[in-house]
């Protein structure tokens, strides 16, 4: 049995002793100059300064390695041969994740070693979790931008792994911003009822979060390593989000139907949110309806649900949660906030985002597959929100409707209305399909 | 060795390859010849599990490829039509890395050093690979593509950018390989040069599979003859297109080439015929085709269909 040989392919090709020690030379330079001018000498400024630059060199230095460690093989025409290689996904997703970052973790862990030497105040421990923090966080980030390079391969747009990873660089932001601000006074955080830490809750949520993103990378080198894959791991990614944040609203002495009230709207609004990034983010293949009917039509279940797009499945996983707020409607009202009360309103949301999405793939269907996600945003913000706003300053309220309908108020109503728009987007999406998709012109 | 059955490949309004059966005996060469746009290489890549058809079955050396992508992966090599190397590395550890990658799980040393000599590479080991010659890379690239022993192995204009000397040197490779029991799959422009070592011939266009034969031993009953007017003669023509033992038939002023069937008897009783017809004829003779003319009588039958 041979070690990984694509990290070792990527060690050979990264990991040199003039590197290691042209990296060494640089940070011990910057971190002399900032302890000359740290009054304590090599305290806290110069520890600080050792966080800075961890996230510079493991994340943008590392994120963009990562990117690179996909898009190399692209640019130098071996990403075929490494499709058919035996290596199995896991091996490639490591392999590339670590070969091709070892001089960014190199400096970074240099970096943090100097955090902990120099930071004065916080106990080991405190110290250790600032540090494991830090190392999920660049995980996670680095494999977001796999991620994006992953996905990439099939857009032909090269530039998803910078995109993906600043997004992973502001999730980031967001959840330390978020823990650090809103929980500052209590420093500690109720979740389904139960205390937890501020400090460690964030710890544990990254290492988790890394964990997911990780995860995402291998089943996407699953696909691209024509390993075959049903959409489960999406799935459970959207019920792990919903169970996350539904418990940072539910109490632990709530009654059952409160509970699952707050619970099924969360994941309504997790499972439309993971639809709209699978639809809009991932590769769609104009095909893929054609193909279905055929593996259908042919009683290829196993095919069918490898072909599945994951904006399916988690529209699927959407439709349980928006039935269950339906069916809450006869609950008793336990308070007036709206994440309680969404019931019936899920009903005209989630059709909503079925007629989002024809309108996506009316624009997928076009003759020109640049633009389609911004055309589509521009042509719902138009419809819904624009015409609307217009039609509402000229007292039109009621022919308003018809473009944006009274979801809150009037549920059913709303229902109806867009069943309508659905009605309409989908048979121009059909005659777009049967024109230009659906038509076999032999070469 | 290779099956494929009805095979459909599909493009966004557009049918690459519609419903394409044929199949490949083992320790054959077989030649991909076809227009640009005719579907070779999506016909290639489908082959390699590397596209998903919408439908139809493709089974290598007993392995389902739709089904089993990655196990037929073990019996097929491919060199892609515009293929890459990691050029930072030495030409050993590029193969290295191919044999390991491929799951060469034993004497990997040995496997580099036999495929190198194979390959006339032994002295280039130490080489960075982006330092090599294209001719040399080629090598290097077949070699990675081998190194695992693949029963099948499928190229896509491997011969695309190489100088005369390199082409020979490749196609006496081939031949190497043929015999060393490895079933080849080529497809190239170059017709000429695919004469030298295939033994098979697969015409494709439009999607469409419109030929396949072998080589040197077409039907004895079936020849291409050559017939040569004192003047052009259009008369003739039509009454040899008429004739229901004629082909495929080109003229070119007083020069008229066509296929015949029915072997010397029927040749002997066409000339007759033409004598009868008051044919004034200057030259009257069988020719053999190369390749080229081969696959353009193909085409031309296609059309004329």
């Amino acid at each position: 049995m041979t070690f990984n040989p694509e990290f070792r392919r990527n060690l050979l090709l990264e990991w040199n002793a003039h590197r290691m020690v042209l990296v060494s030379g640089v940070l011990a330079g910057v971190f002399t100059l900032v302890g000359l001018f740290d009054p304590r000498g090599f305290g806290n400024i110069v520890a600080n300064v050792g966080l800075v630059v961890f996230v510079i060199a493991t994340m943008a230095w590392g994120s963009h390695r990562a990117g690179d460690a996909v898009l190399d093989e692209l640019r130098e025409r071996t990403w075929d041969a490494q499709r058919m290689s035996a290596l199995d996904p896991w091996s490639m997703t490591w392999g590339k994740l670590c070969g091709a970052t070892v001089m960014p973790w190199f400096a970074g862990i240099i970096s943090l070693s100097v955090y902990f030497i120099a930071r004065q105040g916080p106990t080991v421990l405190e110290r250790l979790e600032v540090i494991a923090t830090c190392v999920a966080g660049a995980i996670l980030v680095q494999a977001m931008s796999l991620i994006g390079a992953l996905v990439g391969t099939r857009l032909d747009k090269h530039g998803k792994s910078t995109l993906t990873s600043w997004a992973a660089v502001g999730i980031l932001a967001l959840l330390w911003i978020y823990f650090s601000i809103y929980y500052k006074s209590t420093n500690e955080i109720l979740w389904y009822g139960t205390a937890y830490d501020r400090n460690t809750f964030l710890t544990a949520s990254v290492f988790a979060l890394a964990g997911w993103i990780t995860f995402g990378a291998y089943r996407l080198m699953c696909v691209e390593l024509a390993v075959a894959t049903r959409p489960w791991a999406w799935i459970a990614f959207v019920l792990y989000l919903t169970v996350y944040f539904a418990g940072g609203f539910i109490l632990s002495n709530w009654p059952f139907p409160r509970a699952l009230g707050v619970f099924s709207a969360m994941g309504v609004v997790v499972s439309i949110g993971a639809t709209y990034l699978a639809a809009f983010a991932l590769h769609r293949d104009p095909l893929t309806f054609r193909r279905l009917k055929t593996y259908a039509g042919d009683g290829k279940r196993r095919r069918f649900f490898e072909e599945m797009p994951t904006w399916m499945a988690s529209l699927v996983v959407s439709l349980v949660f928006t039935l269950i707020c339906a069916a809450l409607h006869f609950a008793p009202e336990y308070s007036t906030e709206r994440i309680e009360n969404v019931r019936l309103g899920a009903i005209a949301i989630w059709l909503s985002t079925v007629r989002n999405l024809a309108v996506l793939f009316y624009f997928t269907y076009g003759s020109t597959t640049k633009r389609v996600e911004s055309s589509t945003i521009i042509c719902l913000a138009l419809l819904y929100w624009v015409v609307p706003s217009i039609l509402e300053s000229m007292s039109l309220l009621k022919v308003s409707w018809f473009f944006s309908p009274p979801i809150w108020e009037r549920p059913i109503l709303s229902s109806l209305i867009i069943a309508v728009h659905i009605l309409i987007v989908g048979a121009l999406c059909l005659q777009r399909y049967r024109e230009r998709i659906a038509p076999v012109r032999i070469s | 060795m290779i099956e494929v059955r009805n095979l459909i490949f599909e493009y966004p309004g557009h049918r690459a390859i519609d419903n394409v059966s044929f199949s490949i005996d083992p320790d054959s060469v077989t030649a991909l010849v076809g227009p640009n746009g005719a579907g070779k290489t999506t016909l290639m890549r489908c082959l390699c599990g590397l596209d998903r058809p919408l439908s139809g079955s493709i089974v290598v050396d007993g392995i389902d490829v739709i089904e089993h992508p990655r196990r037929s992966h073990e019996k097929i090599g491919y060199l892609s039509d515009f293929f890459g190397l990691y050029d930072e590395l030495p030409v050993g550890q590029c193969l290295r890395y191919a044999a390991e990658a491929n799951g060469v799980t034993s004497q990997i040393d040995a496997s580099v050093r036999q495929t190198a000599e194979h390959l006339r590479l032994s002295d280039r080991l130490e080489q960075r690979a982006g330092e090599l010659s294209r001719g040399l890379r080629q090598r290097v690239a077949i070699g990675q593509a081998i190194i695992h022993k693949p029963r099948v192995l499928v190229l896509d204009e491997p011969a695309s950018g190489l100088d005369p000397e390199a082409r020979h040197d490749l196609a006496e490779l081939f031949k190497i390989l043929k015999t060393s029991g490895m079933t080849l799959l080529v497809s190239s422009h170059i017709l000429a040069e695919l004469e030298a070592y295939a033994t098979e011939m697969l015409v494709i266009r439009d999607g469409r599979i419109i030929e396949q034969r072998q080589l040197g031993t077409r039907a004895a009953d079936r020849r291409h003859v050559q017939i040569e007017l004192i003047a052009a003669n259009a008369t003739i023509v039509d009454w040899l297109k008429a004739r229901p033992e004629i082909g495929s038939i080109t003229a070119d002023g007083a020069r008229i080439s066509c296929e015949l069937s029915g072997g010397d008897d029927a040749q002997g009783q066409l000339l007759k015929a033409l004598v009868a017809a008051d044919a004034e004829i200057v030259n009257f003779s069988t020719v053999e085709q190369d390749l080229q003319s081969s696959y353009l009588n193909s085409i031309r039958e296609q059309n004329d269909t």
